[in-house]
């Protein structure tokens, strides 16, 4: 009985909490794996992609550094083409959130 | 005995059912993650541009240091960029990297692209170019993958168990697959 109490308490919690959460197009309770584009220049041509990430563990603790200048750091990118960002959410436990740069 | 109120509600609850259906969905998602969550694409005139995640930090032997690499290809080009990341207590000012399976030993040399402190750990961030065979070749090795980073006066060697290195290298093959037939 105990653990269907704790159970049905982490779930009522869950549920009623914003759980891990990162903002997405899509929205998935149990799993979210979705990609969205996030912003567009005018510069021509990629060579480099570059990814910047960002994570949420039960909505309790938010890390990372997900900014399109971190990304576009971690490839050497100087001249951006476009941004697109990409959510992964598993039952509001863990989310992550990142960011990928295409450029030059 | 006379249930009390609230635990009378938790009974009729389905319970059960919400976690054997909120299990199974997790676990299906996880079981059918696709092919296409490992890597990016970019179509463009000149060819098309893949970039594979970062999948798995390498420990270094001997020491409390990990290292994570990713890896970019457009098809117009025979060769693959190599980014890689090493996070240790103190700032790694690299020379060389060697990528090293039982078949394939490839020496590169190596790009700064920064080294910065995020709390107590250092970031040093390199990067190399590698013809896209020997990335193959490497990758078709069942042998784990050995990575050797070579500083001043020191050799770094990150290594990887041979479970996750099964698994990143059938992803890796299969992505390679993938850039083969539409190329």
């Amino acid at each position: 009985m105990k653990f269907k109490t704790l159970f049905l308490s982490l779930f009522i919690v869950t549920l009623l909490s914003s759980c891990a959460a990162v903002k997405s197009p899509v929205t998935g309770f149990v799993y979210t794996d979705a990609k969205a584009p996030f912003a567009v220049t005018s510069n021509s041509g990629s060579s480099k992609v570059g990814t910047a990430t960002a994570t949420s563990i039960l909505g309790w603790i938010g890390m990372g550094d997900a900014s399109i200048q971190a990304a576009a750091k971690s490839a050497g990118i100087t001249k951006i083409h476009h941004v697109d960002e990409q959510v992964k959410n598993y039952l509001g436990f863990y989310a992550k959130y990142t960011v990928v740069v295409y450029g030059e | 005995m006379v249930n009390s109120p609230s635990t009378s509600k938790i009974k009729g609850l389905p319970f059960k059912s919400i976690l054997l259906l909120m299990l199974f969905m997790l676990s299906y998602s996880l079981y059918a993650k696709k092919i296409q969550s490992y890597y990016t694409t970019l179509v463009q005139e000149d060819g098309t541009l893949y970039h594979i995640y970062s999948l798995y930090e390498y420990p270094a032997h001997n020491k409390k240091a990990v290292l994570n690499f990713d890896l970019t290809y457009k098809t117009s080009q025979d060769s693959v960029t190599i980014n890689y990341s090493i996070v240790d207590k103190a700032p790694i000012l690299a020379k060389s990297i060697s990528l090293e399976t039982s078949k394939e030993k490839i020496e590169l040399l190596t790009n700064r692209l920064f080294i910065e402190k995020k709390k107590s750990r250092w970031i040093s961030r390199y990067t190399s170019i590698v013809g896209k065979n020997q990335i193959v070749n490497i990758i078709n090795d069942s042998e784990p993958l050995n990575i050797i980073v070579e500083q001043e006066n020191q050799k770094l060697k990150f290594e990887i168990n041979g479970k996750k290195w099964s698994k990143q290298r059938k992803i890796t093959q299969q992505i390679f697959s993938i850039i083969s037939l539409n190329e």
